[in-house]
């Protein structure tokens, strides 16, 4: 097969600034029919702005999109949709209180005498459905299906207009647990064999090794270079992604399980909540990293709550220093020394509209209490420190912490608390979401915390990561601790066996 | 005519707009008029429009303060006409068939309002309704409540510790308006020395969040509503002495003038813009 | 099917029946059609304003106007009949397309300004009833024979029972309003604009044209809630209709249509408007009670409905965890 026969999409130097600053500066991609194209870099590489001059969500400034051979100027998403390019975005963006039915066919319901007819929606609906093999009521609220589900329907409508020839994936795995992904992955090569074109964009590289053809790079805005996926060692593309060498996290262990096992900071007995953790028993001592390990939805973020008392146990004893610690709020457990960043950073960890400032202080105000202010000078004084200290990159501290990038986000959540001086940190996916650079920086910065004392508790769903710094791993699975290994027992084999058992 | 001071007590260049408007107004009106900004003495106290203005707006400013905490919490508070409007026939019921002293009259009437505002704040903060759905409710039935404690008669009453409190004066000016007044500076002297500004704002744009760096969230948006019950209990008592005669043509029209010409320039979009020349001056100043 | 979406609305019918019920047990008067013609009668220009409404809260936003609006478009009728001396159908159709546009004006400002409905909509409210000062400060009787006659015609069922012209246009609009919502694609962009705007927005739903036709709708049936209300006293006042919005939104919400958008039916409200007129019926046959009981019977539906449908937000999750649970349990067995 020759490439230029098969060729479906050829997006040739595109270009595309914001008020002076170049988002995408000449990028190139060629997406052939029935191949399975992964879109990779770094956040803020561009990979979005591509999507969304490919879907019309942006106006070009120059280059130009041939579908087919043809020159297109997608006006929205509707109208490239109209074209034959669908988008299925990370969040599912689908009306939750419509009918699976109603979601399916709207803006396109069959009509009868200039009304709907929904006997005729209905059976559209269905074929909608049937086309991914997908076998559910249409009928039923789509809020009552998981989000798995919810995921397919969506592909399900984007793939369901007849001329749909190509498929964008935005970070569709992200809220999947394995299984739901493995459910994807079977679509997804269906709908390749019918000769449906897709870009797949995502931060896990297990999957783009595991299902693409192709990989295009971007950077800075930049096209870095399209690769067949097979030839592409891992530690090359992440090199390309970065743009300088950076050591992957391999399996190689550095640290060294040396701890006494006395100087416990918080000791777990038989800790759980009736319908959402079964009794878990571990314990976290001091300058040491304890690492969760296990499949989404296995009780990791689970246990990281309940030890917070972000959800209260009703079973157990809790102690911390040995002694008991019966408080019910995240309120006490602060006092206790103890410091949570949450797994989901927009919903649970940033206040979006408040300043880099605000966001900072706001854990140590809250200890303080609200009569006793901080003063304005020691805010800023504390903040630009931290700022110096971790590296985080805001042009002014007075800036709406939403407007940053992941990453950064995530390393304001962690001065947040390292204001605070906690004695142990518990840190739930600390490293998701976040590009490769500030990826490393966070981990350097975990590790200086417990050499310097401090004792962490990380959940993490990258196992290389747990194993190069974690000195004991619990792995959970459903619920329930499945197994604890430490020193030189800690590989990535034998967590995969653990979970796996 | 008042200009609601919502959220102003809260973050200082969100004020431009209300404040603008209200010089804009006044300018306006004392173009058309020229006594409009006419001050003078009469029997001991001031008067003139101004007066007028200061003295017909301070029930409603009163409200709009309890109103400006709970819009904070990114909450609204759709009740405080039924409970302005409850506590002024509590106040006046108490009056006319009680024999209690008047400081016992004002603590309960305020009690009231608080209760009122406890209900809210337990279907907003505890039950976890809407708080516009949540509001709804007491504004529904609270108008049918106090028409049953005034029976839906208007009460007539005489006391004289309560006209004070409704129409007297003291240093010149009437005395709801320093009420109002010492109110006022006593929550901006709050918000701006205390974090409660701070608190307030994080509960209002991520409860979830605020919950985890160990801010009481649901204690704080509960006392938000508590707060603008007592607001609107105190503002009831004022008005259940003095009716307000409101000229309602124009008026009315030019409140909804104010309504939209604030919040264009509130407007996230028109916000936006503001906020960057605000930002670029900054910057330059720094530099 | 007793699902997650029909339960608010056969609560609601529940609700009716019993306060139905309960009359007709009680009182001789409920036995025959009078009362329920009545019902339609004199509840028209609350179910229609409550309709127009139905949409606004479906897609999540809410009209305050609508009682001021109710007010002027009355006053702006009798100026044109009485004043200017135009026959009342074109009068009619003057106000109503005057009503229109405001509605349409509103729902402009809220898609292109981004600013709150609630607010946009209180400056309505303010602005609708200060115009109809400004055409008129008291009350004038529209003194005009077709208006009359339009006011007196019925048509005869059998009960004591009749059907009267405003019963008759209110029915009329309640078909209008419910083949809108459920068989038109805008209808179903309202559903999915207040289910989630974002989504809608990125499934192709036109949000700014939609807003303003929600808000040119709701105008709309407003206004000629107002006709009707004209009709149906025969005059027109500047401080009529006050706090008729909360009356509608009330209307809507008994009528399960849940408040934050997206889940709800056009004759729910009807239902809704309904209950009210029965509950003041009720307080009326019973000569002891006083009319605030009406407000505080509604106020305690109001919380009735609007914890039940907190509730059932609940028992859909429930629902569908239990539902993933029975996957998980089921698809081990299969492999």
């Amino acid at each position: 097969m020759t490439e230029a026969a098969n060729v479906l999409l050829r997006a040739e130097k595109l270009c595309k600034s914001f008020i002076g600053v170049k988002a995408l500066d000449s990028v190139s991609l060629t997406i052939q029919a029935g191949e399975i194209h992964a879109l990779l870099g770094e956040n803020g590489a561009g990979k979005s702005t591509v999507i969304k001059v490919l879907t019309g969500v942006y106006e070009r400034d120059s280059g130009q999109i041939l579908l087919n051979g043809k020159s297109i100027n997608p006006k929205n998403t509707g109208h490239a949709q109209a074209l034959g390019i669908s988008t299925v975005y990370q969040e599912v963006n689908l009306v939750p209180t419509l009918s699976v039915a109603e979601n399916l066919t709207l803006q396109t319901q069959a009509s009868r005498f200039g009304l709907i007819s929904w006997k005729k929606s209905i059976k559209q609906a269905k074929n909608m459905l049937e086309r991914i093999g997908l076998d559910i009521d249409p009928n039923r609220r789509l809020d009552t299906y998981s989000v798995a589900i919810q995921q397919m329907v969506a592909i399900a409508r984007a793939v369901g207009s007849e001329q749909c020839k190509m498929l964008i994936l935005d970070e569709p795995t992200a809220s999947l647990d394995s299984q739901e992904i493995d459910q994807l992955f079977a679509l997804m090569e269906q709908l390749k064999s019918q000769g449906i074109g897709i870009i797949f964009v995502t931060h896990f590289l297990d999957q783009v090794y595991r299902i693409t053809d192709r990989i295009t790079v971007l950077r800075n805005g930049q096209y870095i270079g399209t690769y067949e996926t097979a030839e592409l060692p891992r530690a090359d593309l992440i090199q390309k992604m970065v743009g300088h060498a950076i050591e992957e996290s391999g399996p190689a262990r550095h640290v060294q399980s040396d701890q006494q096992q006395g100087d416990a900071l918080l000791a777990l007995q038989e800790f759980g909540k009736s319908r959402y953790l079964n009794p878990v028993s571990m314990q976290v001592n001091k300058g040491e990293i304890v690492g969760l390990a296990g499949l989404l939805g296995s009780g990791r973020t689970e246990l990281c709550e309940l030890a917070f008392s972000a959800q209260q146990a009703d079973s157990g004893s809790r102690k911390i220093h040995g002694q008991a610690a019966t408080f019910k709020s995240p309120r006490q457990a602060i006092r206790k020394g103890m410091a949570y960043c949450p797994e989901d950073r927009k919903r649970d960890g940033i206040i979006a509209e408040l300043s880099v400032r605000e966001n900072m202080i706001l854990a140590l105000q809250a200890s303080k209490g609200w009569w006793k202010a901080i003063t304005r000078a020691e805010q800023e004084t504390l903040v630009n420190e931290m700022v110096k200290r971790l590296a985080i990159k805001t042009p002014d501290i007075e800036k709406p912490i939403g407007e940053l990038s992941g990453g950064n986000q995530q390393k304001v959540i962690l001065a947040r608390w390292l204001i605070t001086h906690p004695e142990l940190l518990i840190l739930d996916e600390p490293t998701r979401g976040i590009d490769v650079g500030a990826h490393q920086e966070i981990i350097q910065i975990m590790k200086q915390l417990c050499a310097d004392g401090m004792g962490l508790m990380v959940a993490s769903s990258e196992l290389e990561e747990l194993v190069a710094f974690a000195h004991r791993v619990v792995v959970m699975r459903d619920r329930n601790k499945a197994a604890e290994l430490s020193g030189e027992d800690v590989s990535r084999d034998a967590i995969i066996t653990a979970i796996a058992q | 005519m008042k200009i609601p001071m919502n959220i102003m007590v809260l973050r200082d260049q969100k004020s431009i707009g209300p404040l603008l408007s209200l010089i804009l107004i006044i300018l306006a009106a004392a173009a058309m008029s020229p006594d409009f900004l006419r001050l003078s003495i009469v029997d001991g106290h001031l008067s003139g429009s101004l007066l007028d203005i200061l003295h017909r707006g301070a029930p409603t400013a009163l409200v709009a303060i309890g109103m400006a905490i709970v819009i904070g919490t990114k909450g609204i508070d759709l009740s405080v006409g039924s409970v302005v409007a409850i506590s002024g026939a509590v106040s006046a019921y108490l009056l006319t068939t009680t024999n209690l002293p008047f400081p016992a009259i004002l603590a309960l009437t305020i009690a009231v309002g608080m209760v009122c505002g406890l209900w809210n704040g337990i279907l907003v903060a505890i039950v976890g309704i809407q708080p516009i759905v949540a509001t709804l409710i007491l504004m529904v039935a609270g108008r049918g409540i106090a028409q049953m404690i005034s029976a839906g008669q208007i009460v007539t009453f005489q006391s004289n510790a309560m006209d004070i409190f409704g129409n007297g004066y003291f240093l010149a000016l009437p005395v709801r308006v320093w009420i109002v007044a010492i109110i006022i500076a006593c929550i901006i002297l709050v918000m701006r020395k205390t974090a409660l500004g701070l608190f307030i704002e994080s509960v209002g744009a991520n409860q979830q969040a605020s919950r985890l760096v160990g801010i009481e969230a649901k204690t704080l948006v509960l006392l938000a509503y508590v707060f603008s019950g007592c607001c609107a209990a105190i503002a009831g008592m004022i008005t259940a002495i003095y009716t307000i005669g409101w000229p309602p043509q124009y008026n009315l029209i030019v409140k909804a003038a104010i309504v939209l010409l604030v919040l264009l320039v509130q407007s996230p979009r028109t916000r936006l813009v503001i906020k960057k020349k605000i930002n670029a001056m900054r910057g330059n100043h720094h530099a | 099917m007793l699902n997650e979406r029909s339960l608010p609305i056969l609560a609601t019918l529940l609700v009716f029946t019993l306060l139905y019920g309960f009359g007709f047990v009680e009182y001789n008067g409920f036995r025959g059609l009078l009362v329920f013609s009545n019902l339609l009668t004199d509840n028209a220009f609350l179910i229609i304003t409550a309709i127009g409404m139905t949409f606004v809260i479906l897609s999540g936003g809410i009209d305050l106007s609508v009682g001021s609006m109710i007010a002027f478009v009355g006053v702006l009728m009798a100026y044109l009949v009485t004043s200017l001396g135009l026959h009342p159908i074109p009068a009619m159709v003057i106000a109503i397309v005057v009503g229109t546009l405001f509605g349409a004006l509103m729902g402009l400002i809220i898609a292109y300004f981004e600013i709150q409905p609630f607010i946009v909509t209180l400056a309505g409210m303010f602005l609708f009833r200060g115009l109809a000062y400004l055409i008129n400060v008291n009350s004038v009787p529209i003194d005009h024979d077709f208006v009359a006659t339009l006011a007196g015609f019925y048509i005869p069922l059998p009960g004591r029972g009749y059907l009267s012209f405003i019963a008759i246009a209110m029915l009329v609009l309640l078909a209008l309003g419910m083949i809108l919502a459920r068989r038109t694609r805008f209808g179903m962009n309202v559903y999915a604009l207040g289910g989630d705007a974002q989504s809608a927005a990125l499934l192709g739903v036109p949000v700014k044209k939609t807003t303003i036709r929600i808000y040119a709708l709701s105008g709309f049936f407003s206004a000629t809630a107002g006709v009707i209300f004209a009709i149906y006293t025969g005059s027109a006042y500047p401080l009529a209709a006050v706090g008729v919005e909360l009356d509608a939104i009330a209307a809507v919400v008994i009528g399960g249509t849940l408040l934050s958008g997206g889940v709800g039916f056009v004759f729910g409200s009807f239902l809704g408007g309904l209950i009210q007129g029965v509950i003041q019926t009720l307080i009326s046959f019973d000569g002891t009670l006083n009319s605030w009981w009406t407000k505080i019977a509604v106020g305690v539906l109001l919380l009735l409905f609007i914890v039940m449908q907190k509730y059932i937000i609940y028992w859909v999750r429930r629902y569908s965890s239990k539902d993933e649970a029975e996957k998980s349990e089921a698809e081990p067995a299969q492999s």
